[in-house]
């Protein structure tokens, strides 16, 4: 507190609380999960697409994703729900858009975490044998897990942060070791770089790759919701954005690397073939030993966990800012006062969880392949079909702000719009191979009638609110504070054309 | 037993805010953040209320009488709150409204629980010795009842729809920000659209002087849920 009788201005953000960089780049990081990323998703890519070229594909996705940042974080302090795709969506496409784009992200990451589910199975099931001597379906681990994550979707949620952000610690020092010692025993003796180089990556179906890799990436566009939490938001966000992207960069194009040094750039598939996602175990077993192993399962676990946790919150906060906006039924936009936990909205994730694991459980479906990989797989692709509707909003948004945008954010946001919608177009091409299947537009149509179904449901959704809710037509992408835009139009930032949320108060 | 002591309701907006959101063992019901910002909200709406202030484009804006408080000689050694928080607002003119609620909201529980506790409405309880991880104490209301005044007084005029005036429209207004209503307000049926209701008068009114204090309190509750809605979905209310 400043001097009694002094003027001393404000401090900027939340006084006494404001965050910094590494908190920031710690919470998008810890949502990451990199050990699962490591573990599961690198593995089983080079498992299904049969391409070597993942490294690579996570620098230049790494590249892509700093070019769509760059605009995103530019464009965060006009939208009144920065932490998600949909306010950009509103603001840039219209608000019909908006609630399509919604829908397509509650999908996706709903599909993202139920796809974790397929994974803790085997994530526990090595540790339960073990210690424990269980032998238990997969499903059973899934219902402890899907308990066990509903119950932290209704706790203090900073509490659950810092769980998360000490097991993070924990998965990048695994990782790091992981990574030592499979440099340190190359395959036939010598360490190539040939998985990093583009000429691998650029071979018939890179799209494949290219998706996956986006994957490690999901989760960044969170980290502007501290613009109002911290010190100089206009600095302090991208910085700890594009830190975050530069971590998430070497950490899985490094590890992947190794690995595919551990195994051999020839060998690396036939060996992610064999062992799946015990890959990075089998490789790392021999040199590490048993116990080492033990701890990397337990880690594993937890990471997944974490993911779950992340998913979870992620989805249920998607629910809130609806519920929030009226979009949704308003209950969905209710908090516990005593946690801040969107109670409503973690409710409903839960039970559309259970409800999945029941069905592949009574179906009998592999939980790993058809539930974690195709899922993460169509996922990836609903969150880039998300990214590419963004980047173009940022676009739109900048032409509306032409007098306020130098010409280099132009630039930055037409490049970053490219570069997004090529890897979309490349992901879907190749979404077959993605998937593991045989080559064919099958999956690609059924992939794109999904979340066109979902979309044209949220669509239908916005023109129906539009003939006959009209002021909470007028509030979808303000995040919950439609006094501010609607009733008042007090903050005279925001001037835009006609579809885009803040346009029609006249501001 | 001086806890069975009643005192009378406290008059302000910040003392019945906290009241309501401390438990009878002086445990608050809402998260620590939510906490401040309510009360850090509460204690300028204050200053709206008495007629210091108003809130124009997003700012804080000195009144007549805010002026004339800050010219009147000041008696105390110590400046008080409202002197030394209208000075800093007098002296920085361009911050918006969400600079200032952020920036007081770490003390603001503090100068409200000092108050209170001088008022004879509060009394520290000191952590218990095996309590080895909290060192300040804790502050319980000294009538029992005193967490449940705010919310009867406004379950009851909701319910008759009359005798609700500005400042229990503003406290509706942040009960509803923090999410304590569905707590503090019991058996109202939608509750949530007879406060909504309630808060969009406070942008109806004619009369030019309550016009002001109105406008004020209405946009000062949009910048707090705001800044509640922003730290949920930061993970750091």
């Amino acid at each position: 507190m400043s001097s009694p009788g002094s003027t001393t201005p404000p401090r900027t953000g939340a006084a006494g609380r404001t965050v910094g960089v590494p908190y920031m780049a710690l919470f998008v990081l810890s949502a990451a999960t990199p050990l699962t990323v490591f573990t599961g998703i690198i593995p089983t890519g080079f498992a299904q697409t049969g391409l070597i070229g993942i490294p690579a594909a996570f620098v230049v996705v790494g590249v892509v994703v700093s070019l769509f940042f760059a605009g995103f974080t530019r464009m965060a302090p006009q939208i009144g729900n920065p932490g998600s795709f949909v306010g950009y969506i509103a603001h840039g496409l219209g608000r019909i858009a908006g609630v399509g784009g919604a829908a397509v992200a509650l999908t996706a990451y709903s599909i993202l975490l139920w796809g974790l589910f397929g994974f803790v199975g085997t994530a526990a099931a090595p540790l339960g044998q073990k210690w424990f001597g269980w032998d238990l379906p997969w499903w059973a681990y899934a219902l402890g897990a899907w308990a066990l994550v509903g119950w932290l979707g209704h706790r203090r949620v900073r509490d659950a942060g810092r769980v998360v952000g000490v097991l993070l610690g924990l998965e990048v020092a695994a990782i790091a070791v992981c990574s030592v010692t499979n440099l340190l025993n190359p395959a036939g003796g010598t360490v190539t770089t040939a998985t990093l180089s583009p000429t691998n990556l650029f071979t018939p179906g890179y799209g494949a790759v290219l998706a996956l890799a986006v994957i490690g990436f999901i989760g960044i566009e969170s980290v502007v919701v501290f613009a109002k939490e911290c010190d100089r938001p206009q600095r302090t966000v991208p910085l700890a954005a594009y830190v975050t992207i530069g971590i998430t960069t070497v950490l899985y194009a490094g590890c992947s690397w190794a690995l595919s040094v551990a195994a051999g750039p020839d060998g690396i598939v036939g060996a992610a073939q064999a062992h799946g996602p015990e890959l990075v175990f089998h490789l790392a077993r021999p040199y590490l030993g048993d116990a080492a192993i033990d701890v990397l399962h337990l880690l594993l676990l937890t990471s997944v966990l974490a993911a779950m946790v992340s998913f979870h919150n992620c989805g249920a906060r998607y629910l809130l800012s609806l519920g929030k906006e009226h979009v949704l039924p308003r209950v969905l936009g209710r908090t516990s006062p005593k946690t801040g936990a969107p109670v409503a909205g973690s409710w409903v994730q839960s039970a559309a969880t259970l409800l999945v694991i029941a069905v592949y459980a009574v179906l009998g479906l592999d939980p790993v392949r058809f539930l974690f990989y195709w899922a993460g797989a169509s996922g990836a692709v609903g969150v880039l079909l998300l990214m590419t509707a963004t980047a173009w909003s940022i676009v739109l948004y900048f032409v509306r702000a032409a007098d306020r945008t130098a010409i280099r954010w132009w630039a930055i946001a037409i490049l970053a719009a490219i570069g997004v919608s090529w890897v979309l177009v490349e992901a879907l091409t190749h979404f077959a191979l993605l998937l593991g299947e045989a080559p064919g537009p099958q999956p690609t149509r059924i992939i794109l009638a999904v979340f066109g179904g979902v979309a044209a449901i949220g669509v239908t959704w916005a023109v129906w609110l539009r003939l006959t809710r009209h002021q909470d037509y007028l509030a979808i992408g303000l995040g919950g504070t439609r006094e501010i835009d609607v009733d008042q139009g007090e903050d005279g930032d925001h001037q835009q054309g006609e579809a885009a949320p803040t346009s029609s108060t006249g501001r | 037993m001086g806890n069975w002591i009643s005192a009378p309701p406290p008059q302000k907006a910040g003392d019945q805010l906290w009241l309501c959101a401390h438990d009878l063992k002086g445990r608050a019901r809402l998260t620590p953040r939510a906490v401040e910002l309510a009360c850090g909200s509460a204690v300028f709406g204050e200053l709206v209320i008495d007629g210091y202030l108003e809130v124009v484009d997003g700012r804080a804006r000195l009144l007549e009488q805010g002026w004339e408080h800050l010219k009147a000689p000041c008696v105390f050694r110590r400046p008080a709150v409202v002197r030394w928080l209208l000075e800093r607002i007098s002296g920085s003119p361009r911050t918006v409204l969400d600079d200032w609620i952020t920036d007081i909201a770490p003390d603001a529980p503090l100068w409200i629980v000092r108050r209170l506790e001088k008022q004879g409405m509060v009394r520290p309880v000191q952590p218990g010795r095996f309590v080895f991880w909290r060192t300040t104490p804790r502050y319980a209301p000294v009538d029992l009842n005193a967490p449940h005044h705010l919310g009867d007084h406004l379950a009851m005029a909701l319910q008759r729809r009359s005798s609700l005036t500005v400042v229990d429209v503003f406290l509706a207004g942040l009960l509803q920000a923090t999410q304590l209503h569905h707590k503090a307000i019991a058996g109202l049926p939608h509750l949530d659209d007879l406060i909504t209701a309630e808060l969009h008068t406070l942008t109806q009114s004619t009369d030019t002087e309550s016009a002001v204090c109105e406008r004020s309190l209405s946009t000062l509750l949009t910048h707090t849920r705001q800044l509640i809605n922003t730290a949920v979905l930061a993970h750091t209310l």
